[in-house]
């Protein structure tokens, strides 16, 4: 279980970061900042020390998967900040890190305890597809974060000082997508090498594997649109938005409706 | 580019089909199925090839859906994948694709290969950037350029047969090859889901340890020990060769697949029941695989780019930049260079006029 006061720390860098888009003060970013560098080095070594127990590459659970999700959102978001150089950014992207710290604060027991990796799972191929697909989520997420600052941008008026530049978050989230959508591409590909041996067949119609395809054809749509002319253009932030739900749907809501539905799924997580 | 009036019928059918609306309104179409198909369970080929297993899923489908069943089988959505409904999209959607790669091979392959025409109206038309003392060759403005435009990681192609002086500048230019692979990897992918569909098999099998006159025999089976020990078998062709199988690695015989399906033992005879699979379309899969992750990552990456610069008789400097520098990770860059060429070739001929 993910310890409360590394939430707290969480909430604490959200409202910081709140704070320092409100007041512009420098130090407050920086705060917050590093409080999420520490989450984020908490949950490292909480993977690695279950590694450690479980004797295999800690990935081989959901509990695992969304652990290393919360890793990797805080690491980009801190990367993110780095290189853009624009703290204005941090708290739309952090209410998702801290929806991810509540759930894993709050998972039950049966949930959270270390298991040997059953023998369909100890292919370096699966590690490989989980990988991809944990670090395109991640950055796509992101980039719905920016989504989310172009969106509310234009109601905020020209004079507004707590969001970031609408050009420069526009790039930002483009390179974004650019840059996660051919992993997306490359996880559900490697998951079909993989699935046709262990499985028998490399699409078997599965909910994870739908929604991972939807999810992947509807990045098409922003990415063909991005390079269009004219208003369409406009759609954009609000696709990447939708297409950050689609991933967090893909993630945390098939298992709830195919649990719901009875519905048989392969997918551990 | 819009159709022209005088265009004919089947050229004017092509452009429709390769508008973004149309393909835009097919993959929604997809989308949404897909969605629809996610709600209900779907029947596996190992399902429907197996009379016991088949009757609990069909009554287990019965009890839920009730009436309703039948009209959605016939729909296909409990087996979307050879469903109309998903088949009607995605075949508007492949040829949607065609058109598009009917009507953009030519001019993607020509912006790969570096033969673009320069766009002559476009550069007559540009805002100036800077009005030059005196007019350059093309020599000696690509002499002039060539450590700013290293710089910038942009080629110099010097154009020959023009009134003043004419560059290409480009990057990535190979890169274009990416749109063209993205492209044609699904229809390649549907191709080989299709084939397999149309000519695969899947075939039933059983072996058993007491049984040693087939093709293929059992020599010995490992029916494992605990869930953390996966069972495993040893099996010879009639040829004398050895397979070894286990659930999650299967064997390859005759150009089949021997996919494990269960295992067990009754009065000291263990038996193994496989699933023999024939896929002609993998091959094809895999190729689009490959074709479809390169693609992407060389358009996505390594995005090209193409700038046009021209000197005229009378000095003026002008850049047009092509479709993909106006794009949204470039929307800043032809200002920038624009404002870079002009500081260095004022500085080049030292009177700093600018406008």
């Amino acid at each position: 279980m993910i310890p409360w006061p590394l939430v707290i720390a969480l909430v604490t860098a959200w409202l910081l970061a709140i704070a320092h888009a409100a007041t512009r003060r420098r130090p407050l970013a920086w705060l917050a900042c590093g409080l999420c560098w520490i989450v984020a080095l908490a949950g490292l070594l909480l993977l690695i020390a279950r590694g450690i127990e479980g004797g295999h590459w800690p990935l081989g659970t959901r509990y695992e998967f969304m652990l290393a999700y919360l890793l990797l959102l805080l690491l980009a978001t801190g990367l993110l900040v780095a290189r853009w150089r624009e703290h204005r950014a941090t708290p739309w992207i952090l209410p998702v890190a801290l929806g991810l710290a509540i759930s894993l604060a709050l998972a039950p027991e049966d949930t959270i305890a270390v298991r040997p990796l059953p023998p369909a799972l100890r292919s370096p191929l699966l590690q490989v597809h989980v990988l991809s697909i944990l670090l395109a989520d991640t950055v796509l997420t992101v980039a719905g974060g920016l989504a989310l600052v172009q969106i509310v941008r234009p109601a905020a008026g020209d004079g507004c000082h707590w969001l970031p530049r609408e050009h420069e978050a526009q790039t930002w989230m483009t390179r974004l997508v650019s840059l996660a959508v051919p992993w997306l591409a490359v996880g559900i590909l490697l998951g079909a090498v993989w699935a046709r041996d262990a499985w028998g067949s490399y699409w078997s119609w599965d909910p994870k594997e739908t929604w991972a395809l939807i999810t992947l054809l509807w990045y098409l749509i922003p990415l063909h649109l991005d390079a269009s002319p004219g208003r369409r253009r406009r759609l954009v932030p609000w696709l990447v938005l939708v297409g950050m739900l689609l991933v967090l749907y893909t993630l945390v809501g098939v298992p709830q409706m195919a649990s719901v539905l009875s519905l048989e799924s392969l997918h551990g997580y | 580019m819009a159709p022209r009036p005088d265009q004919r019928v089947s050229a004017r059918l092509a452009h429709a089909l390769a508008h973004p609306n149309y393909l835009a309104v097919s993959l929604g179409l997809l989308i949404v199925i897909l969605a629809a198909s996610s709600l209900f369970p779907q029947l596996t080929p190992e399902t429907a090839g197996d009379a016991y297993h088949l009757a609990v899923w069909l009554g287990r489908v019965e009890l839920r859906y009730g009436a309703n069943t039948d009209l959605l089988a016939d729909l296909g959505m409990f087996r979307i994948g050879r469903s109309p409904l998903l088949w009607a999209p995605l075949g508007l959607l492949l040829i949607g694709l065609l058109a598009w790669m009917l009507q953009r091979l030519a001019p993607s392959w020509r912006l790969a290969r570096g033969s673009v025409r320069p766009p002559i109206k476009a550069l007559i038309r540009a805002p100036l950037i800077a009005r030059l003392g005196e007019p350059l060759g093309t020599d000696a403005l690509a002499a002039r350029l060539t450590p700013l435009l290293r710089r910038e990681r942009l080629r110099i192609a010097p154009l020959e047969g023009q009134d003043g002086a004419l560059l290409r500048l480009d990057r990535h230019r190979w890169a274009n090859w990416g749109t063209i692979l993205c492209h044609l990897a699904p229809i390649l992918l549907l191709l080989g889901v299709l084939l397999t569909a149309l000519s695969g098999r899947l075939e039933p099998l059983e072996l058993s340890s007491d049984h040693l006159d087939d093709d293929l025999r059992l020599v010995s089976i490992d029916l494992g020990s605990s869930d953390d020990v996966a069972p495993s078998a040893l099996l010879q062709t009639a040829r004398g060769d050895i397979l070894r199988m286990d659930p999650y690695h299967p064997a390859r015989f005759e150009g089949r697949r021997l996919h494990w399906k269960e295992s067990w033992q009754v009065e000291g005879v263990r038996h193994l029941a496989l699933t023999a699979r024939r896929d002609p379309g993998w091959p094809l899969f895999l190729v689009a695989a490959v074709a479809l992750c390169l693609g992407l990552l060389l358009r996505l990456y390594w995005p090209p780019g193409t700038y046009w610069l021209r000197v005229s008789s009378d000095g003026a400097l002008r850049l047009v930049p092509d479709e993909a520098c106006r794009q949204a990770r470039h929307i800043a860059e032809p200002k920038r260079l624009s404002t870079l060429l002009r500081a260095a070739l004022s500085t080049a001929q030292g009177n700093g006029d600018g406008r």
